[in-house]
């Protein structure tokens, strides 16, 4: 019967409709992970003084380590994802993608 | 779009440290190079000049040019296929869908070039076809709306009246078993079928690189029959602090025009009024006379981001970046419908069954309405990514978050990790992604009101009563939590290809969002992703044709065009299997497109047909016809790979990828089409299929060589991968017969091709001959056998491009067999003796290759067909010609 909880009541004509909405609920976990992104995002400001040597580049030049090492793939997913998620069509629709009405 | 982006975001981060020549395989094939070392500076430049050069060739993707002629690292092509299947809706009450679960099947290719030095050009096709099941709402169980009638028109959104309800609108269900009514508050989507489509979509980028930036202008179209959209992007990245740091920034605008049937199954049943008060819904007659309503709008959109990507040290690399979009306009799936359900309680209650024990129950008022969105959005984005190197196994790890909020009450977060790792020639990475949404605050699964339904001045429901300005039911903008994970696997394959497939499954469900508290489960699905690509590396090429040895067999390796001549890739565009490989270790990877139209009158043997012959004899002897086709086009889609283990064998394979589309009308003077067929949906003149086709495997054999004159045999077959099982849209029906993606058999291609050469001009024939190896497929029948013979001449007009005219003479069986009964045609298309016939074409091509240069060895083709004699079999449309266009690179 769970069902009925995601179900608003409109009263008729009323033009503020009497609504159970359903509780915003975050997790500690959500808080936490966020957190350890946000982290990082710092880092990418303070870290503009780092060095890395020319010589020191062997790694990153590796093809695996590329931010995304499978491009075709990846636009494909993020395609199927704009078309079945709210928020992946903000950036998979840059540009074209089409309506995914279905 | 996205995928350039991808392109240059990938070739951002490669941090190229190795020289271009090295190894452009590895590179972009996910392996570490053999020896990543700098390349030393030349001997004139002082050290501090060699120092800093070597910084720039160590960085992103931006390598200084030299003078060799060489693709530069980079530039590939890349050929993709995909299919995504969802799993059934839970229709609950032992339901079973009528329509076969989504499906979709992708292909793609793609690439980026370098031309002068630092201009970038990429380009991208695809190609999405989809059909299956859809919601097109969700309602309560009870409300029975699943259910076809028997009428076949179901009143699919406003159910069977088996629903009441309570005062404290609880929902009760007749119980068909005790005739009484039950508590049951549970849900359901309500399927229909989606209609099936075919999406092309092509765009392009250009791109201007500085050694610390780049700019990219990008743009292209999409189109769909209800959805054609044309975008346009402006990328722009500057590298900072000896490259460690990089900003883009990227703009991009789309402007889509919608114009969508509403399902005739249903229209009569959902309220259209907000839209056609707007002046937003077309009235157009269908082919069977009835009225068809067509949605239209058109929308914008403006996306913009900005990030940032950071190398920490020499492991770690960060990304992060904001992102903002604004869309308006029509922002609605005109697809999607609303049940609104009233319940007046103040009003009379239903009559009690004697002896019942139930509440007073009332019988509520449904009316369905096509959903309504606001008509602007604004989305907000920010997203983190990492790459770390893990050392002791040489692999990465990639992980990744995105934030989403915009005005409709939608927060999102997605968290992604993938784990790159090379094994041997083999880079494995398994993969995870959970993604979690709240609902929009118009998302209801229904409207429930408590009283009177407001009705109009005419007593009819009046939709403007609703206090409501947005509404929706598709359980996209619902609140749930999706889980997925797959593997990616990769390898090179020879000199300069790869090979790459992922896996993916998907479960979306209510209760993995966040926290929990989502959608119920009635309105979870799986799906399931398969994807498969072909990658050549153009640089790999380059590479490997500066190390050949000098011709070694005296008749070959001289330049481009020479090649391309003797291997007979200068024959017309339109023939198949006309060249080998020359060279023991060869590999060619092409890409053939054949575009046939069909338009106009219909034909009978070799004069027209009038309708009322049509009508009379086209559907055999005891049936009258309803439809004909007016249009019919057929695209086709056939990947060559082939590959010579020696110099006398060449094998080959070659799948196929389809996409046909049919428009039909009306007969004059043909009987009212009834219940069945076309009239069942609406008489929806317009019909489309598209998927993987029958793939070929084959191989040539080399029987004669002289100076001037090859002969060779190709032994081939096809495997019946094409689906013999299409269905008419919102119909259980099969499709026509020419509609079907594949033979559905077993069928050998033999074929014998001679090629000759002198000076300037080159000549040969072909015979061929396709035949089923089984009298019928799953679906009752087999296509005739085919038999072809053609004969072409050409002439160099340029040393890169040559002419050729030909003659080529079909001869078709028609179909034997035919689809099981019940099936009932409606037209010559659904009927097997209008399959086939003779023709005569005459081709008009152009070839050209590129005999020097970066990209030598490309070979493009263009070719038409124009029918000059034709006898058809039965009654078919008129031919009106046939478009090959091929390109193909062999190394």
């Amino acid at each position: 019967m769970r069902p009925m909880r995601t179900i608003r009541v409109f009263k008729n004509r009323s033009p503020y409709p009497d609504q159970e909405e359903i509780p915003e609920i975050h997790s500690a976990m959500m808080l936490k992970v966020s957190g350890f992104f946000l982290r990082l995002s710092l880092l990418v400001l303070v870290s503009g003084c780092t060095s890395v040597q020319p010589w020191e580049r062997g790694t990153l030049a590796k093809p695996h380590m590329a931010l995304q090492p499978f491009p075709s793939q990846t636009a494909l997913r993020e395609h199927i994802y704009g078309s079945r998620e709210s928020a992946s069509g903000s950036t998979a629709s840059a540009g074209g993608g089409g309506c995914g009405c279905y | 779009m996205l995928k350039s982006l991808a392109l240059m975001v990938r070739r951002l981060a490669a941090g190229d440290a190795v020289p271009r020549s090295a190894s452009a395989l590895h590179r972009f094939m996910g392996r570490q190079s053999p020896t990543p070392t700098l390349i030393p500076p030349a001997a004139s430049e002082s050290p501090a000049l060699g120092a800093l050069r070597a910084a720039a060739l160590a960085l992103p993707g931006l390598m200084a040019q030299s003078p060799e002629v060489l693709a530069a690292p980079g530039d590939i092509v890349d050929l993709q296929y995909g299919s995504y299947k969802q799993t059934p809706w839970q229709l609950l009450g032992g339901l079973k869908s009528q329509y076969n679960p989504l499906q979709v099947d992708n292909i793609e290719a793609n690439g980026v070039l370098t031309f002068s030095d630092r201009w970038k050009f990429g380009f991208n096709y695809a190609q999405d076809t989809w059909s299956g099941a859809t919601p097109v709402s969700s309602a309560p169980y009870a409300l029975g709306g699943n259910n076809p009638s028997a009428a076949g028109a179901s009143p699919l959104v406003r159910g069977n009246g088996t629903i009441l309800y309570d005062k404290k609108l609880t929902a009760f269900r007749l119980d068909p078993n005790t005739a009484n009514y039950v508590p049951d508050n549970r849900l359901v989507q309500t399927v229909a079928s989606a209609s099936p489509e075919i999406r092309n979509q092509g765009n392009f980028r250009l791109g201007y690189e500085w050694d610390e930036a780049a700019v990219n202008l990008g743009g292209g179209v999409s189109q769909e029959p209800d959805y054609n959209s044309a975008f346009g992007s402006l990328n722009g990245r500057m590298d900072f602090n000896q490259k460690l740091t990089s900003v883009n920034l990227g703009l991009n605008y789309a402007n889509s025009d919608i114009n969508a049937l509403i399902n005739p199954l249903y229209s009569p049943y959902v309220d259209q009024s907000y839209y056609a008060e707007k002046g937003q819904i077309d009235t157009i007659p269908n082919a069977s006379g009835a009225p068809g309503h067509y949605l239209t709008g058109n929308r914008q959109d403006w996306t913009s981001h900005l990030s940032v990507a950071q190398v920490i040290n020499k492991d770690l690399l960060l990304e992060s970046g904001i992102g903002f979009t604004r869309s308006t306009g029509y922002l609605g799936n005109p697809y999607k419908a609303v049940d609104m359900v009233f319940v007046d309680t103040q009003g009379t209650p239903v009559p009690p069954v004697d002896g019942s024990t139930l509440p007073p129950l009332y019988a509520p008022q449904v009316q369905a309405v096509v959903e309504r969105r606001p008509e602007e959005r604004n989305q907000g984005m920010w997203d983190m990514r990492f790459v770390e190197f893990v050392e002791p196994l040489d692999a990465s790890v990639h992980g990744g978050y995105r934030f989403f909020i915009d005005d409709w009450g939608i927060t999102a977060h997605t968290f992604d990790i993938d784990w790159v790792q090379p094994v041997e020639s083999w880079t494995v990475t398994p993969r995870f992604r959970y993604y979690s949404q709240n609902g929009a605050d118009f998302y209801q699964p229904y409207f429930l009101f408590q009283g009177k339904a407001p009705k109009g001045p005419d007593g009819r429901f009046n939709l403007a009563g609703v206090p409501l300005d947005a509404y929706s039911s598709d359980y996209r903008l619902s609140a749930y939590g999706a889980l997925s994970g797959g593997i990616t696997v990769a390898r090179p394959i020879g000199k300069a290809m790869a090979f790459e497939a992922g896996f993916e499954y998907y479960a979306h469900a209510g209760d993995l969002r966040l926290g929990g508290a989502g959608q119920g489960s009635w309105s979870n699905f799986d799906y399931y992703q398969f994807n498969a690509a072909v990658k050549v590396d153009l640089s790999a090429i380059s590479t490997a044709k500066l190390s050949e040895p000098e011709d070694h067999t005296g008749h070959h390796h001289h330049s481009g065009d020479h090649r391309q001549q003797h291997l007979g890739m200068d024959g017309p565009s339109g023939i198949l299997f006309n060249h080998m490989l020359a060279d023991e270790g060869d590999t060619m990877v092409g890409v053939r497109y054949a575009y046939a139209l069909q338009q106009g009158g219909m034909r009978h043997g070799t004069g027209s047909a009038t309708d009322q012959q049509i009508v009379a004899q086209g559907c055999g002897p005891s049936l009258k016809c309803t439809f004909t086709p007016k249009e019919m086009d057929m695209g086709m889609v056939m990947v060559d790979l082939m590959y010579a283990p020696t110099d006398w064998l060449t094998l080959m394979l070659m799948p196929q990828f389809m996409s046909m589309d049919m428009h039909l009308r009306r007969l004059d003077g043909s009987p009212d089409p009834g219940g069945g067929g076309h009239a069942a949906h609406g008489a929806n003149p317009y019909h489309a299929t598209g998927g993987v086709g029958d793939i070929f495997m084959g191989s040539l054999f080399k029987l004669y060589e002289a100076e001037g004159h090859k002969l060779h045999f190709t032994l081939g077959f096809t495997a019946p991968t094409g689906s013999v099982n299409q269905r008419i849209d919102g119909n259980t029906e099969f499709e026509h017969y020419g509609m079907q993606l594949g033979t559905g058999t077993w069928n050998i291609w033999p074929s014998l091709t001679y090629n000759g050469y002198a000076g300037d001009f080159n000549w040969g024939g072909q015979v061929s001959t396709n035949a089923p190896l089984q009298n019928h497929n799953d679906s009752g029948f087999a296509f005739g056998t085919l038999f072809q013979t053609t004969a072409w001449g050409g002439v160099q007009i340029q040393d890169w491009l040559s002419g050729s005219v030909r003659a080529l003479y079909t001869f078709q069986d028609s179909i034997s067999g035919n689809y099981p009964e019940p099936f009932v045609p409606s037209g010559p298309m659904d009927t097997p003796q209008s399959y086939g016939g003779q023709y005569l074409d005459i081709g008009i091509g152009l070839n050209a290759s590129v005999p020097s240069g970066d990209f030598e060895g490309n070979h493009f083709g263009i070719e038409w067909l124009q029918p000059a004699y034709n006898d058809y079999n039965g009654y078919q449309l008129e031919r009106t010609g046939t478009l090959w266009a091929s390109w193909a690179l062999s190394f």
